[in-house]
């Protein structure tokens, strides 16, 4: 699409950034004197938000100087274009632009800002306007009131339909409350744009085109894009411009639009009456459990061994710690409800009493009359869920992924099919024992894998082929990406980030953490078909030994009590093509980052660790626990760390499934840096320190004494110690 | 009280090393070590270390930028578990008083404050004064930028920081304190009660004075919490404070101006002065190597990853903050700044500009610049090149600010020295940090030291007007400040502390003070 359908040939050059107010709670409001978090009724920006109106500025402000100096690029090429004040005119290319004037303030490109939210979002708006925006859009109705992530995407589609004509629209990547990242994929569905999520950095940018970095955590892809588009843009890569005093004393013109200001005023396609996804109930977790024990150094190093999350049975000492065992998805257990001491998987009878607003009850889907055969036929009763690839076989999240469908598909009374995408033969013997009846393989050629518009189109198609009554994806990056332009382009209710699915009255409940995890809500989808989720898995390794083999348990029972694993049946389709509007023109692979803020385990230590020595059998400790090394200001300030590896207020900040706190206090300020862990595993010597109140295992022994008990269960850790 | 008096002395461990330093890097010692846990305990533990002969050290956060509390043997008498607020009363004069224990953070005091939610570990307050504290929306003024800090270590340094443009130092906001003295009594002392007359003043343990205020930079007629302010802990142990709380203002706004031309910003900065808005509550000075220190840090603190860099090409900035009756005044008066950027040729786009609940941004930026200063000290020390911070503060009023600037520029090249300069418009009281990294750096350093130092005593100035003098500045305070100050906070110390029990170490050399011996 190019931009034939405008009048001048840079008039309407407006770019839209959708941006939400949060409770300010979760992430922190702060006193205007001091800076202190506030918790209460405060509001504001979204934290990706920022972020995203950051890009849109940039978006606007290279396009008004391309305006005046044209980009030129040589086509195919994945060079990056000089930046535009050191740009000529190319007259290789004949597809870029014709030179322009200089941009009269008529053609200047805006950004105009859009937000859909009470009365008092109005003040975010302003917000937001001081940083330079021309102008806001508020979409303020009782009608749009309760909207899920469609239902908002459609609000926002008609009103940028009404306002516009828009040349991008911009988002952030998630909100910090509802954190389902849906509304930048369904906005672009609803205004059939192509989507590109995950934005690092922007390139170039004409009226008609944009160069975008993607930033994924395996490879970094360059993309060219026509326009008019979405965009949603990573977090940490647009670090968002402070107001400046002008901007802050600049008069702020926010327009208000309700329900009949939009071109299709049916209060049926918006807020809650327009939301496939309802929400059942919503609750607090339970509180972690804390233990606190004075133990001997040999049990404390078995139970640090038994907290991380990618344990092996052998070093698994079952009770001091199974109610710590990293959250796996479970159909069964009620979340937070978590049974200490559990060690596997019991079989108990799906629940009986869902709440009665569940909505109108469909009956169970009837149980599946074996695996169909052949080509698929539009049928009732399948659980679809979407994999992986890896090689001729699947990836180790997709195999728990496909077992754990398979388990939840037994419960509903389903067919378990999987669909995937891949460049060339499976393996059906590296398929067996994972409970699936049939698989979709969609084959497309090398250059066209790892692409989540392919992907999504294959997806849809296999949706389509096989009418599945649920469709589950991975909660990663790219099903988080994949799954909410499927949903849309069904307008099917999705749930981002399941940790626990499970069916009461033929529907599925799909229970997901809100509000940073400070909430669990179960939600279903009443009426709209396929139900579909994102689903939460880990990489840990499974239940059943992975060494050993997928092979070698063809015909045993499969996980859960399913029916055996025979290899499932192969159908083998051809990908569809990618949609339009987008062009990968390279790609460069990324190697998994050591950082601290990525990593999913994390050994943290204090001066208690006693000097560099310490350090240097904590790092051999992360090592061998596939984690990475961090500490204390104090530690650094002592020149036992590098200054990089500081958590906390002055230092990085890490969100690991665990955090095992070495000889750490626990002050203010590294707690500060810890926020984001999962779960805290500490020892120290002192039953006094504060790290205790914030440890949900808390092992009171001398570190000094630990380490050979450590090096007994794990081998030697690194060098002996200096004197 | 928990412990037995014997218990609460340790011996100070090898855990306990974190105790042995402060935010300077400084490093001492310590044979013993107490954390009383409650007020019986801490008057015990100071008994204890009296009884057994043993100097003490009080200490709170280790947030000092001097060394003030870190001890040079003795005890180490550690006040950070003492931090809970204690009562709320209502002054004479009908405003809100509230007392702390010498530990309690400004950081949770604020919280407290702005919650309205105080956990008083004293006796419940009378109605009327709960009452009026839930009404009203208070906040304690004195803030140095440093949350963690305790509120007993900004009463000990008399911590001024930016605001104290408009609210001055910190003992112009306590009304009382209760000090343990060097004979072992708990004291409670009320602003008013003791004041200096004439060259005369009344000690707590009895006895009078004879000294004059202005001999140790106080106001005639000083209160004897006046002197007491920046004791850092040599003339007894706070063993609480009482804070006089203060009504909030109704907007509170942080501007940045970059300029890219020094001289411009110190133009700006001397206009503002000379006309200042009505809500100006600060105006601080940042120059090129300050923000470029802040920005060194940045790469790698994860609180200021949220925050932007400033504009390239940045010479040098100023921060303001104004504290408003609302929205309005705040507008009206950030316009007014930027039509002074524009007079003195400055941008004032270049300029960053947060309200209310953002400010703490901008305070967090403004207050990376000491921070970077320690961590490149860190640095310094990993690579094998330890040193010690080099820096001094002190005031030159009665010239332009841009002349001080000028002349400090031209005296910081002739030395072929680079130093961190930052500090507040008034008074224009600048803080030169040395980036001093060899001997012979260290020691052009110490006489560009001595040449400005002089330069302020001419000019009427005070020098280590804040953070104290601690350990690390006692030479230079020695060699550089007025004799007869010198000589007045001796005898001022000897008043209170005759033995040299308290914080020896401290601002003089170890062991009693002597009358003629100043070395």
């Amino acid at each position: 699409m190019s931009g034939e359908s405008f009048a001048g040939p840079a008039a309407g050059l407006k770019i839209a950034v959708a941006v939400k107010q949060v409770p300010a709670g979760a992430s922190g409001a702060v006193d205007p004197l001091r800076g202190y978090v506030l918790r209460g009724g405060a509001r504001r920006l979204n934290p990706h938000d920022g972020p995203a109106v950051e890009a849109a500025l940039r978006l606007a402000e290279i396009m008004e100087a391309r305006l005046a100096a044209p980009w030129a690029e040589a086509s195919g090429t994945d060079a990056r274009p000089e930046p535009p004040a050191g740009l000529r005119p190319d007259s290789r290319s004949d597809s870029r632009p014709e030179p322009r004037q200089p941009v009269g303030p008529d053609l200047r490109p805006e950004v105009e800002v859009f937000s859909m939210g009470p009365p008092q979002a109005d003040e975010t708006i302003r917000e937001v306007l001081s940083l330079g925006p021309a102008r806001g859009r508020h979409l303020c109705d009782p009608a749009f009131a309760g909207a899920d992530s469609l239902a908002t995407a459609r609000a926002l589609a008609a009103a940028l339909e009404l306002c516009g004509p828009f040349r991008a629209a911009v988002c952030g990547q998630f909100s910090a409350d509802g954190g389902t990242g849906q509304v930048g994929p369904a906005l672009a569905v609803s205004l059939r744009w192509p989507f590109v999520g995950r934005v690092s950095e922007i390139l170039e940018a004409g009226p008609d085109r944009l160069i975008l970095r993607q930033k994924w955590a395996d490879e970094e892809t360059t993309l060219r894009v026509t326009l008019p588009a979405v965009l949603s843009v990573l977090k940490d890569a647009f670090v968002p411009r402070l107001p400046t005093v002008r901007g802050r004393l600049r008069p702020k013109i926010v327009t208000r639009l309700g329900l009949s200001d939009l071109p299709r005023p049916d209060p049926a396609l918006y807020g809650q009456l327009g939301s496939p996804t309802k929400i059942l109930a919503s609750r607090r977790p339970g509180a972690p459990q804390r233990v606190l024990t004075r133990c001997s150094p040999q049990e404390a190093a078995a139970a640090l061994l038994a907290a991380r999350p990618d344990v092996s049975r052998t070093a698994r000492p079952a009770t001091l710690f199974a109610a710590l065992s990293a959250p796996d998805l479970d159909v069964r257990a009620e979340p937070g409800q978590a049974e200490p001491g559990r060690t596997a998987p019991k079989r108990t009878p799906p629940r009986q009493s869902a709440p009665s607003q569940a909505g109108p009850a469909r009956p169970a889907p009837a149980a599946s009359s074996g695996p169909v055969s052949g080509r698929p036929v539009a049928a009732a009763g399948r659980l679809l869920v979407w994999l992986t690839a890896e090689g001729p076989g699947l990836s180790r999240s997709s195999r728990r992924l496909a077992r754990q469908a398979a388990a939840l598909a037994a419960e509903g009374g389903l067919t378990p099919w999987a669909a995937w995408t891949a460049d060339g033969p499976p393996d059906p013997a590296r398929l067996a024992g994972l409970g699936l009846s049939q698989a979709l393989i969609f084959r497309l050629p090398a250059d066209r894998r790892r692409r989540p518009d392919v992907e999504a189109a294959a997806l849809a198609e296999a949706i389509e082929r096989l009418k599945p009554a649920v469709a589950l994806a991975p909660a990663d990056e790219r099903g988080r990406e994949i799954a909410p332009l499927v949903a849309a382009r069904f307008q099917a209710g999705l749930t981002a980030d399941c940790t626990s699915l499970r069916f009461a009255e033929g529907l599925l409940v799909q229970t997901r953490p809100a509000f940073g995890g400070e909430l669990l809500a179960d939600i279903v989808s009443p009426e709209a078909r396929p139900q579909m989720a994102t689903v939460r898995t880990t990489d840990r390794p499974d239940d059943e030994s992975e060494a050993a083999g997928a092979e070698a348990r063809e015909g045993e029972p499969g996980p859960g009590g399913a029916p055996p694993g025979p290899p499932p049946e192969i159908v083998e389709l051809t990908a569809p093509d990618p949609p339009p509007g987008v062009e990968v023109l390279s790609r460069r692979p990324l190697t998994p980052s050591d950082e601290l803020e990525k990593a999913r385990l994390v050994v943290a230590g204090g001066l208690g660790l006693g000097g560099p020595a310490g350090f240097r059998k904590a790092a051999a400790l992360a090592a061998a626990l596939g984690g990475t090394l961090g500490g204390t200001r104090a530690a650094v300030e002592r020149g036992w760390l590098p200054a990089d590896r500081q958590i906390g207020l002055s230092g990085r900040g890490a969100a690991p499934e665990l955090l095992i706190a070495l000889g750490v206090s626990g002050s203010a300020q590294f707690m500060a840096g810890v926020g984001g862990a999962k779960r805290v595993a500490a020892v120290n010597v002192d039953p006094r320190a504060p790290i205790f109140a914030q440890a949900q295992l808390g092992l009171l022994t001398d570190v000094d004494e630990l380490w050979p008990a450590l090096e007994e269960l794990l081998g030697p850790l690194g060098a002996a110690d200096e004197a | 009280m928990n412990r037995r008096p014997e218990s609460l002395l340790e011996p100070l461990g090898p855990e306990r090393r974190v105790f042995l330093r402060d935010e300077s890097r400084f490093e001492g010692r310590a044979d013993f070590f107490a954390a009383p846990s409650d007020l019986d305990e801490l008057v015990a533990a100071v008994q204890a270390c009296l009884k057994r002969g043993l100097p003490l050290t009080p200490q709170g956060a280790r947030t000092g930028l001097c060394g003030a509390g870190v001890p040079q043997g003795g005890c180490l008498l550690s006040l950070a578990a003492l931090n809970r607020p204690w009562a709320l009363s209502e002054g004479p004069d009908g405003s809100l008083e509230l007392e702390v224990q010498p530990g309690l953070s400004l950081d949770d005091l604020n919280r407290d404050l702005l919650r309205r939610k105080l956990d008083l570990a004293g006796p419940p307050p009378r109605p009327d004064a709960a009452e009026a504290f839930r009404r009203g929306s208070y906040f304690w003024p004195p803030d140095p930028g440093e949350g963690a800090a305790a509120l007993g270590g900004l009463f000990a340094v008399n911590a001024r920081g930016p605001a104290a443009l408009r609210h001055g130092s910190t003992a112009a906001h306590v009304r009382g304190v209760k000090l343990i003295t060097a004979d072992g009594q708990l004291r409670e002392l009320r602003r008013g009660r003791r004041v200096f007359q004439g060259a005369r003043l009344e000690l707590p343990a009895g006895g009078f004075l004879e000294l004059s205020p202005r001999s140790l930079g106080l106001e005639p007629q000083a209160d004897l919490l006046d002197a007491l302010a920046g004791g850092q802990g040599m003339h007894g142990v706070i063993a609480s404070l009482t804070l006089a709380l203060t009504p909030r203002p109704a907007a509170v706004w942080a501007l940045a101006f970059f300029f890219e031309r020094e001289a411009a910003a110190a133009e700006f900065i001397e206009a503002v002065l000379a006309e200042p808005p009505e809500p100006l509550a600060s105006l601080d000075f940042l120059d090129e190597v300050s923000l470029a220190q802040a920005l060194e840090l940045k790469k790698t603190a994860s609180k200021l990853r949220d925050t932007p860099d400033p504009p390239s090409g940045s010479q040098a900035a100023a921060f303001v903050e104004l504290q408003a009756d609302g929205q309005e005044q705040a507008e009206e008066a950030a316009a007014e700044l930027m039509a002074r950027v524009e007079a003195v040729g400055g941008d004032p786009d270049r300029s960053w500009a947060l309200t209310d609940d953002e400010t703490g941004k901008m305070k967090m930026f403004r207050h990376a610049v000491p921070e970077a200063l320690g961590c490149r000290l860190d640095r310094l020390k990993a690579a094998g090149r330890p040193g010690v911070k080099l820096a001094f503060d002190a005031q030159a009023p009665g010239r332009p600010f841009g002349a001080t600037l000028a002349e400090l520029r031209a005296e910081l090249a002739d030395s072929r020295l680079t130093a961190a300069v930052f500090g507040h418009a008034a008074g224009n009281h600048l803080h030169v940090n040395i980036l001093a990294d060899d001997p012979d750096q260290r020691r052009r350093g110490l006489e560009l030291a001595a040449v400005r130092l002089e330069r302020a005593k001419a000019s009427g100035g005070e020098l280590f007007l804040e953070h104290g003098v601690g350990k690390i500045k006692r030479e230079l305070f020695l060699a550089c400040e007025r004799p007869e100050r010198v000589e007045a906070l001796k005898a001022f110390k000897r008043a209170f502390d005759p033995q040299g029990w308290l914080n020896p170490g401290n601002v003089f050399p170890d062991g009693p003070l002597g009358e003629e011996d100043g070395s």
